[in-house]
């Protein structure tokens, strides 16, 4: 055995190798690290800032391990792929770094080969893989030689409320339990406070833990409370040019992603939305187009990426300039996580966090939502008991819950250890694990979100040096103020003021962000037997592409058509506001010539009377040519396509002398669209001309 | 369950964790790691050492024809795998028993001592394993009568308190136990493989739930049928009871037959045979070697249980009985080979006939059954869940792709595989009546 000197400068040489600069000596705690993992096959957990050189340990270790005759590296990322100077590093080394995620499944037989051949030193995989069965016993567990080194990105996940967050990662560490002694394992994190490293280490036991300095020094914070989304925008579109570089604005939501993005294009700002599963004209899938923006920010080819969480974890951008926050993030550690990325190896870059009024209960929906309700638990558990296995469809069919739902629940299920359910290829199957819905944890976490959310309320209206309060909430004993901040300066990072022209613009566009509707084509089978409908909808019983003025309960109008919904009269300036959209910039062709709407026996008058007035105020005539036949359930009641079809079927009538003209048929909400589905589909049957579907709020939860 | 060290060394030395492959360190046999196991005991050194630091260090000295440093090594590096393979077990509610976990059946340590398997992967009630019981065994292609006879059995050991010791497969097995099941008895399933599918499937879930069942297995529980491994588990079944019926049986053919017959040389339990008029039955034969034949009528089913020279007596019951006073039928060949006790016609060195082996030999299944039987066996475990193309079968068998073909069209012309279109892919049509087993009965 070489002397520890000797494999310390050997190591050194590697470190050279990889950073390709003969002058480098290691940074404080990189040997340490290297050492515990290849000579003590220790666990360590190293909590270090971005960008301290992090990948540089575990790509030297897996030099030193491979060289040993030791099997390949494993690194479970949230990372889509290996940043480009870390793929450079590897390569300097020899290392073989083979990436198998969402993004490139055509080449995962290719690299599974590799694998199996053991062409490969380092295998990067989402904890999505991870949490595949079916891929862990095709491609992880044959891997020739074993697991060398298993490294775990972002492993503050472990601990972070897995649940929602990452579930994959409650997976991880019943893995990582399992593991026995003599596996070296490296977790990385750059974010954890002294109550996550105590959640880690009473999982995982046996842990050792090197941590280094979090702050930022070229970082200028800031917070800034904007109750109105307008003055928000507003306060984009004037200060966004200004900033340094480019760099990333964050939402809390999908639909706030895009509606941002489209603003700060309207604007002259080019921007693009980045959220999980977003899509793009020309990109084979959501994680093709994710790379692709990914990389236009890389490159500097846009001011900014309007992003939700979905960007962030392991996205390290040296000189990314700014990390603005449209809304607040849950957490301080949510926030340091996000804001931490900019200004790494730049002189200077702003963090400023807006705050606006509708952050509270987007808070609020998602700690109601974080875990599913017991009985729709228990619904999936007794469907599942009855059976040998049931694929997803089947499962849909016997309970009347949201595909989305039931996905949430199969998950929240799966990832307990023992776990009620197990999937097995396309089936879910019951376990022999009994199941008790553990209240109290939920109990806990939920209370624990609350207390974050008020620390993260404090960050806001904090009076001393920003990145001191970070830093403490990071349990990082940071003694001198920044300097750099809006409180240490005493003046504000970036002005908080904007011209009254832009606010009224934004007030404008947001009262202008109508959503397409498109109708229904393929209905659930064997859910129409009165009325009929073919599975396949043919074109001649289709809907044209509709409109819906508003989001329920959404700035704009969604609150007034909340609002009007419970007083049972939608007001006139709504009707206004849907001519205004019809005629000034739907411009549906060919015209309308008549207004219809949606019976519905709760509110005998309310559409009707709304749809009256608004054919009132195009000018042409209304007529009741739809009536309701019988009181089904509501419809929002109906989860998922095969209750919502089935909940239809022979509850419309349609006269029969509908005129053979072009017609606008009203709705008040639109959930699923297939009532505007199957309503259409009747009238056109009937004889009615085109069929424009027009609503007032979408209630859509797809986002 | 956080498994200990010692459970974690003894499964990367002796338990595949996936399907194995080509060029794999292959884990240590039962006889290797007894052998390794008491090298390190000698050397007052635990297995877990091994997991500490340099395991060559902890091996200086120890020289082994098949357990090379280099195996062992390679075996030991298979930590990161183990870890993935068990979460999932786990995960499904499996445990297992490494020989030193409290747990693990005293039977078989008393029984088999170094041939007691190194591993136990379970799931339910693991209480259930020292209690001992009735073993019932049996063709996976009986007829109804015997099925129905299986069924009995289980409703009386229920009512009576007993288990129902068995194998899980189609048949006498599942018809014995879950006529236990159904009224409430308990049941000692040992499967040989599948585990964690039989863990899974909808008949024995409420028995495992209810800390009515167990189920074990001493390979992987994602394992798929292996001929080797369904004949060492028919031990285990025996040696995790109090007594045993067969069924029914075929003369010198299948496990049960093979099982039965190694019963009675290893003097593990009392055997019993149902009576059985067909003329191609073994029980017959099994009563002339030793077991006795049923009564008829209700069964108190404790006086089937050990007298002192069965093995197993030494901890069966608190109380022992008398050796029942029931004749061994009237079937007696006239070689001679009549004696009364069970055990007599192997108790003297060389008296083994070259059916009835004394060690754990296997008998080839290509010695008592056409090849495309055991094709279609394997087939079976490697297209129930998933079809697989030609290809991927012509990798698999390793054989001449015309051959292929043949036994794919035969299997497909008499209904027992599905042949799937766009891809072409082959799978086992489930819910069918299966093919006659190699297991005998017929």
């Amino acid at each position: 055995m070489p002397d520890h000197d000797t494999e310390r400068n050997h190591a050194r040489e590697l470190l050279r190798q990889a950073l390709g600069d003969n002058g480098v000596d290691f940074r404080d705690g990189q040997w340490e690290a290297i050492d515990t993992l290849v000579n003590r096959r220790r666990r360590l957990l190293l909590v270090q800032r971005t960008g301290w050189g992090k990948s540089a340990v575990y790509f030297i270790s897996t030099r030193i391990l491979r060289d040993r005759g030791l099997g390949p590296t494993l690194i479970v990322s949230p990372l889509l792929a290996l940043m480009r100077n870390q793929i450079e590093a590897a390569e300097r080394l020899g290392i073989r770094a083979l990436t198998i995620n969402s993004t490139n499944r055509d080449e995962w037989a290719d690299r599974a080969q590799d694998i199996l051949n053991d062409r490969g030193d380092a295998l990067l995989i989402s904890p999505e893989r991870l949490a595949n069965d079916e891929f862990v016993s095709q491609v992880l567990l044959p891997i020739a030689g074993g697991i060398g080194l298993l490294v775990v990105d972002e492993a503050h996940c472990i601990s972070d409320w897995g649940h929602d967050f990452r579930p994959d990662y409650r997976r991880l560490i019943n893995v990582l339990r399992q593991m026995p002694p003599n596996m070296p394992v490296l977790g990385t994190t750059a974010t954890a406070n002294n109550r996550v490293l105590e959640d880690i280490h009473s999982q995982l036991g046996d842990i050792e833990v090197q941590r280094g300095p979090l702050a930022r020094e070229t970082l200028a914070l800031q917070t800034i409370r904007l109750p109105d989304q307008a003055a928000r925008l507003a306060w984009l579109a004037e200060h966004l040019p200004q900033l340094p570089g480019t760099g990333v604005v964050y939402t809390l939501t999908r639909r706030d992603a895009e509606r941002v993005s489209k603003w700060l294009n309207q604007n002259g700002i080019p921007a693009r939305a980045y959220y999980g599963g977003v899509e793009a004209e020309g990109f084979p899938d959501s994680d093709a187009y994710r790379r692709f923006l990914e990389d236009s920010l890389l490159r500097n080819e846009i001011k900014a990426l309007v992003a939700t969480t979905a960007l962030g974890m392991g996205y390290d951008k040296p000189d990314l300039g700014f990390v603005i926050h449209y809304q607040a993030p849950g957490s301080i550690v949510a926030y340091y996580q996000q804001v931490g990325r900019a200004g790494r190896a730049i002189d200077y870059a702003v963090g400023v966090l807006l705050s606006g009024r509708e952050d509270q209960e987007i808070q609020d929906y998602f700690r109601e939502t974080g875990f599913p309700h017991e009985r729709d638990v228990s619904a999936i558990l007794e469907a599942l008991e009855q059976s040998d296995g049931l694929t997803m469809r089947q499962i849909e069919q016997s309970v009347n819950l949201h595909y989305g739902q039931i996905e949430k629940v199969l998950k929240f299920l799966s990832v307990d250890s023992p776990a009620p359910i197990l999937k097995d290829g396309p089936l879910w199957k019951r376990t022999p694990v009994a199941y008790r819905m553990d209240h109290e944890r939920i109990e806990r976490l939920t209370h624990q979100r609350i207390q974050e959310w008020r620390e993260l309320q404090e960050y806001v209206d904090c009076q001393d040096c920003l990145m001191l309060s970070l830093c403490g909430a990071l349990d990082d004993q940071q003694r001198q103020p920044c300097g750099k901040c809006s409180r240490c300066l005493g003046r504000p990072v970036v002005g908080e003021d904007f011209p009254l022209r832009l606010a009224v613009d934004a007030a404008r566009y947001l009262k202008h962000s109508e959503i397409p509707l498109e109708c229904r084509r393929q209905t659930a089978a064997g859910a129409f037997p009165e009325d009929g409908l073919p599975v396949n909808l043919p074109a001649e019983f289709r809907a044209e592409v509709g409109r819906i003025l508003s989001r329920w309960g959404d700035a704009g109008w969604g609150q007034l058509v909340a609002d009007d919904k419970h007083a049972n009269r939608f007001r006139d300036e709504l009707v206004e506001a849907v001519a205004e959209m019809i005629r000034e910039r739907w411009q549906p062709e060919p015209a309308p010539t008549w207004v219809t709407c949606v019976p519905s026996g709760d509110h005998p008058e309310l559409v009707p009377d709304f749809a009256r007035r608004l054919a009132q105020r195009l000018g042409i005539r209304f007529l009741a040519a739809v009536t309701k036949l019988r009181d089904n359930e509501p419809q929002k009641l109906q989860r998922n396509r095969y209750h919502q079809c089935r909940n239809l079927d022979g509850a419309f009538g349609v006269s029969a002398d509908v005129p053979n003209e072009p017609v606008l048929l009203v709705d008040d909400v639109v959930d699923s669209g297939w009532t505007m589905t199957v309503v259409a589909a009747l009238l056109l049957r009937a004889g009615s001309g085109p069929v424009w579907p027009v609503g007032l709020a979408s209630a859509s939860t797809g986002d | 369950m956080d498994i200990s060290a010692q459970t974690q060394t003894v499964l990367l030395l002796t338990a595949h964790f996936s399907r194995p492959l080509k060029g794999e360190a292959r884990p240590l046999s039962t006889a290797e790691w007894g052998r390794l196991e008491a090298w390190l005991k000698g050397r007052e050194s635990p297995p877990e050492s091994l997991l500490n630091g340099n395991p060559a260090r902890s091996l200086t000295g120890w020289i082994d024809r098949t357990v090379t440093l280099e195996r062992v090594q390679c075996l030991l590096s298979r930590a990161g795998t183990l870890g993935l393979a068990m979460e999932k077990w786990q995960r499904a509610g499996l445990w297992v028993l490494a020989r030193s976990d409290v747990g693990y059946p005293d039977r078989l340590k008393k029984l088999l001592s170094l041939d007691s398997p190194p591993l136990l992967f379970g799931c339910g009630s693991r209480n259930l394993l020292n209690k001992g019981g009735i073993a019932v065994v049996g063709s996976r292609d009986a007829a109804g009568e015997d099925l129905a006879f299986a069924s009995r059995l289980g409703w009386s050991a229920a009512s009576q308190g007993l288990s129902i010791v068995s194998g899980g497969a189609r048949g006498v097995d599942e018809a014995a136990m879950l006529g236990a099941l159904e009224r409430e008895g308990t049941v000692v399933g040992v499967v040989a493989d599948g585990l964690l599918r039989a863990a899974t499937s909808a008949k024995y879930r409420q028995g495992l739930m209810g800390n009515n069942l167990v189920l074990v297995s001493s390979v992987y529980p994602e394992a798929g049928f292996d001929v080797g491994n369904a004949m060492s588990r028919n031990k285990y079944i025996y040696c995790l009871s109090d007594a045993a019926i067969v069924v029914s049986s075929t003369r010198d053919r299948g496990g049960t037959w093979t099982g039965a017959v190694e019963n009675l040389n290893r003097r593990w339990v009392p055997l019993w045979v149902k009576a059985d008029l067909n003329g191609s039955s073994g029980n017959g034969e099994l009563v002339r070697r030793g077991a006795h034949g049923l009564p008829d009528g209700e069964l108190e089913l404790r006086s089937l249980f050990a007298s002192a020279e069965f093995a197993s007596s030494a901890h069966s019951m608190p109380e022992l009985f008398d050796r029942p006073p029931i004749s061994c039928g009237t079937a007696r060949n006239s070689s001679g080979d009549a004696s009364p006790s069970p055990v007599a016609s192997d108790n003297t060195p060389g008296g083994h006939s070259h059916t009835t082996p004394s060690t754990a030999k296997v008998v080839e299944p290509a010695e008592t059954e056409g090849l495309y039987s055991l094709f279609l066996r394997r087939l079976e475990a490697l297209t129930t869940n998933d079809p697989a193309t030609a290809d991927q079968l012509l990798r698999h068998f390793d054989i001449v792709k015309a051959q292929l073909s043949h036994w794919l069209t035969r299997a497909v012309d008499e209904g027992i595989v599905m042949k799937l279109r766009k891809p072409v892919r082959y799978q086992w049509q489930t819910g069918r009546p299966r093919q006659r087993s190699i297991f005998g009965g017929d």
